[in-house]
């Protein structure tokens, strides 16, 4: 009755009620009210990023504080609990993304992480974030996990004791990384460029993409302060490998500058070589895990009525450099 | 901008420093931490979000974790004198926000009656009406319906100039902003008597930092307290005047109560009421108290009641004293629950009547005179004022209510109330401007709501100012609520997921009803979607509820909106015959006014155009 939006994220709301649910009979009865809280924001704000984001507060407040509550005392069930929650939130959204076998294989993992390190507030933000980073697509991504459980054995049999001071940041650690659950999968592999914002700037679109040694005289729009680049299928590509060239004044263009298109999609962000653009300028797609953000990079523009762009004559084969857009505003 | 900032952020790290110690204020601080680094975050990522709602966001969240460890914390410095320093920051805080813009309502005429005291020593404004003394209120002033006239043409005010005497070291300091913060003192005054208050009736220092939150920094005292209406300072003596007649201290209370009534001669309905509270040595006295503010306004007004006639006091149709009384229960726009629920605790806890603290008691039956002369009004709900205008100097009594039943509520009914009360309050910060309302029946919600999505969910929050069906539901569940429900049910509906699914529940079927069409419509509600013509009797026009509002329609111009299919009448008003379009049936409506018979064929959007003449348009029913 309530979920109305088009989104992935809004027709989950009645998974995370549940999970919520499942969160406030381990801790705190009033963590409830945020459920409720998801329901306002879904009927009163329409505007998407905003209301998605208020979905992420509610939600990394209301864990955030199901760690903070004194009572009960601190259990496994209530570490577990938490740290299963968490990952469903994370992971599991949208449903028709999820990896069963490797994901029930991360949660088994952080319950183990939260096991080895005596249930303790911190372990749980340590399971939920290594949890996280983990892209699962290899399977030998999980090695990553399976590591840290390893080494939280390890400090478990060395009596290694817990500390209580790591509790609120503990609590605000796991606060952020559930904030932006409605774009777990980018915020996972582009965390800088999430937690910097990605904005939505005017644009005017060019969508010319040069293969090896083409090259393209751009009429500047009146306005315009930058153009946005990105590469296409230049994931090998390691980060000050020139990709072409803007002229007036030979500006080289580097991988760096931008990143291949498609570079941060789950699938293709482990094999990738390619590093964050340094003025990041990818827009959001997608949702939960699976979202991404494109590898498209900012270069301010030299003030000249035209400009031309170049792409390198040994580009590997297929690799092409892709003028996305002219941007009509600085940020 | 960015020296309220400052100032915002030196007010939220005073706060702390001052109120907590040891384990508790490291605890905090470090939580402060994390909701500067949360703002920043969500700052980023919605960078057109506009800043001062942001920044009003961002406040109402600190003030709940300050709160939350205000009533939690285990090593609080904790008094009286606490609370009022506490109200002075917050209050000082928001007093620029509340002046972003220009005072309203009858603000503006106490400014100017102080402007007129000050300047030429008398109470006529008949040449600051004329003058560029008119410019400090910022707004261009007429005088007020009703404002008594002198015998040379003098033109007084309607208001009691006692308020406006007291603005005068502040006015004079500061212009506006003084008049502001002599308000703000008596805030904290208010606070400060508050809190003793709690202390002389034996309320736990657990419940009343618990509560003090929702009076403090909650609606209506927290914009009462940062504008120039004379409700604050009436609470404070108010409460003044119930701990002198507890303590016994008959100086205190009668000096309290005999400014109570200077403030305003409708507190003399509260002196009336303490008459059987009273020994018979003090009856002279109190009688002093009711004359000598009606002596003054006699020399001043020529009239010893001002503007009030004998008309006022007569009992008018009794259905009045019910829409009034739930009017200022559960009306959508102006009522205890919707803009400061937590005083619902308060009235719920009348029913407790012989377990309440007596002071509580006291209170109730002073104010109830005055309640009994306030509901059957038409102006129940406060006018152009913001929000429970009338029973502001009520809430700290609702609120020592409230405490006495503090332990029966669970942590999820406080948690939902917090919630809600942290709402209205950014909202009334953010947009001061929309804390005056047209009282067209409608509320900022359900306006909101029905722009959003088109239909009309305006309908769904109980009205009492335009009854309908919501008003009656509301009235007969608040009734089986607080009357019927016996302990063991009250036990079972205590629990707090059964809570939040019943809420649950009421939420997704008010959604789901919302979107649906209706079966009456106004035209001037904001589900309508108006393509020209304007609305009627114009917005500000004074006392604008007293009238059938409407919206006038030209040829050409149009409107859509949702509705239920069936026959329904259209009320209008038309000077010369006109004709519209609705469904794609031609009406005519005759010259005059009244309703003609129209018919909706089937469920949905339904369009009106107007094709010839004017009309206005008032609702289909």
């Amino acid at each position: 009755m309530i979920v109305h939006q088009a989104t992935p994220i809004d027709r989950a709301l009645p998974f995370l009620v549940i999970v919520i649910g499942a969160v406030a009979a381990v801790t705190h009865e009033a963590i409830l009210t945020s459920a409720l809280m998801l329901m306002g924001a879904e009927i009163a704000i329409p505007e998407e990023r905003a209301r998605l984001l208020a979905f992420g507060v509610v939600v990394g407040i209301a864990l955030a504080a199901a760690i903070l509550v004194r009572r009960p005392a601190w259990s496994f069930a209530r570490a577990a609990t938490l740290t299963v929650a968490a990952i469903l939130i994370l992971r599991w959204i949208p449903l028709e993304n999820v990896l069963y076998g490797r994901e029930i294989a991360l949660i088994i993992i952080a319950v183990g992480i939260v096991s080895a390190l005596r249930s303790a507030p911190w372990a749980v933000a340590l399971a939920v974030a290594v949890v996280l980073f983990t892209p699962a697509i290899p399977l030998r991504t999980l090695a990553l996990p399976i590591v840290v459980l390893i080494a939280a054995c390890a400090a478990a049999l060395r009596g290694r004791e817990t500390r209580a001071l790591l509790l609120h940041s503990s609590a605000f650690v796991l606060m952020v990384m559930l904030m932006f659950f409605p774009w777990s999968g980018a915020f996972a592999r582009a965390l800088p460029v999430m937690l910097r914002g990605v904005t939505i700037t005017e644009r005017e679109p060019v969508r010319i993409a040069l293969a090896a040694g083409q090259s393209v005289e751009l009429q500047v729009p009146h306005g315009a302060v930058s153009i946005i680049l990105s590469g296409s299928n230049i994931p090998k590509l390691r980060k000050g490998v020139v990709v072409g060239r803007v002229d007036p004044g030979g500006v080289p263009l580097r991988v760096g500058d931008f990143a291949d298109w498609g570079v941060l999609r789950r699938e293709q962000f482990y094999a990738s070589r390619n590093p964050l653009p340094r003025d990041p300028a990818g827009l959001l797609r997608d949702y939960g895990q699976a979202s991404w953000i494109d590898g498209a990079g900012r270069i301010r523009l030299p003030k000249t009525p035209t400009i031309r762009i170049t792409a390198r004559q040994d580009l590997p084969p297929g690799a092409r450099l892709q003028i996305d857009a002219f941007e009509m505003e600085c940020r | 901008m960015t020296a309220w900032i400052i100032a915002a952020v030196t007010t939220f790290t005073l706060l702390p420093l001052l109120t907590f110690r040891g384990r508790t204020l490291t605890r905090y601080l470090r939580l402060d931490l994390a909701t500067y680094l949360l703002a920043w975050i969500v700052w980023r990522q919605l960078p057109d979000l506009d800043p001062i709602f942001g920044c009003a966001i961002a406040g109402a969240a600190k003030l709940s974790l300050f709160s939350l460890f205000l009533a939690t914390g285990e090593e609080v410095r904790w008094s009286a004198n606490q609370a009022a320093v506490i109200g002075i920051l917050l209050y000082a805080l928001i007093v620029p926000t509340m002046l972003r813009a220009p005072i309203d309502g009858d603000e503006p005429y106490f400014v100017l009656l102080t402007e007129s005291i000050v300047r030429d020593f008398d109470l006529d404004l008949a040449n600051q009406y004329r003058g560029p003394d008119l410019a400090v209120t910022g707004r261009d002033l007429a005088p007020q319906f009703g404002d008594p006239r002198g015998p040379r043409g003098e033109m007084y005010s309607r208001h009691e100039p006692f308020l406006s005497v007291l603005l005068i070291p502040g006015y004079l300091l500061a212009g506006v902003p003084g008049a502001v913060a002599t308000i703000v003192l008596f805030g904290a005054l208010l606070l400060r008597s508050t809190v003793r208050l709690f202390e002389d009736e034996a309320i736990p220092d657990r419940v009343t930092r618990a509560i003090f939150p929702f009076i403090a920094f909650g609606p209506p005292v927290v914009f009462y307290a940062t504008r120039i209406w004379l409700e604050v300072p009436a609470a404070f003596l108010f409460v003044e005047t119930i701990r002198g007649i507890r303590e016994r201290r008959a100086l205190r209370w009668i000096a309290a109560l005999a400014l109570l009534a200077f403030l305003k001669l409708r507190f003399l309905l509260v002196a009336a009421s303490l008459v059987t509270r009273t020994s018979r040595k003090l009856i002279a006295v109190l009688a002093a108290v009711v004359v000598l503010p009606l002596l003054a306004m006699w020399l001043i007004s020529g009239s010893p009641t001002n503007v009030h006639v004998l008309r006022d006091a007569l009992p008018p149709d009794p259905t009045r004293y019910l829409i009034g009384l739930f009017g200022l229960l559960l009306d959508g726009m102006s009522g205890l629950l919707f803009q400061a629920p937590i005083y619902v605790l308060g009235v719920i806890a009348i029913g407790r009547w012989r377990s309440t603290p007596d002071a509580f008691r006291l209170g109730l039956l002073a104010a109830s005179l005055y309640i009994l002369f306030l509901i059957p009004r038409s102006e129940w709900h406060g006018g152009w004022a913001p929000p429970l205008r009338y029973v502001v100097f009520l809430t700290p009594i609702l609120a020592l209510g409230a405490a006495s039943l503090w332990d029966r509520w669970s942590r999820v009914s406080i948690a939902l109330l917090a919630v809600w009360t942290a709402g209205v309050t950014v909202h009334g910060l953010a947009f001061p401007w929309r804390l005056f309302h047209i009282a067209n029946g409608e509320n900022r919600v359900g306006e909101w709501l029905s722009r959003t999505y088109q239909s009309d969910f305006s309908r769904l929050f109980p009205s009492y100012i335009r009854p309908n069906e919501a008003a009656v539901i509301a009235a007969v569940l608040f009734l089986f609520w607080t009357a019927a429900a016996g302990r063991r049910f009250e036990k079972r509906w205590q629990a707090g997921a059964v809570q939040i699914a019943l809420a649950a529940v009421v939420v997704a079927a008010f959604f789901h009803f919302g979107r649906k069409p209706a079966g009456r419509v106004d035209f001037e509600d904001a589900h309508v979607v108006h393509q020209g013509g304007e609305l009627y009797p114009p917005f500000y026009t004074v006392g604008r509820f007293l009238y059938r509002g409407g919206w006038i329609v030209r040829q050409g111009d149009s409107m859509s909106f949702l509705i239920k299919r069936g026959s329904y009448r259209l009320h209008y008003a038309a000077a010369q015959p006109a004709m519209i379009e609705l469904g794609g049936r031609a009406y005519v409506l005759p010259a005059g006014g009244g309703d003609i018979s129209v018919r909706i064929a089937r469920d949905g959007r339904v369009g009106l155009r107007c094709l010839t003449g004017t009309a206005n348009l008032d609702r289909m029913e």
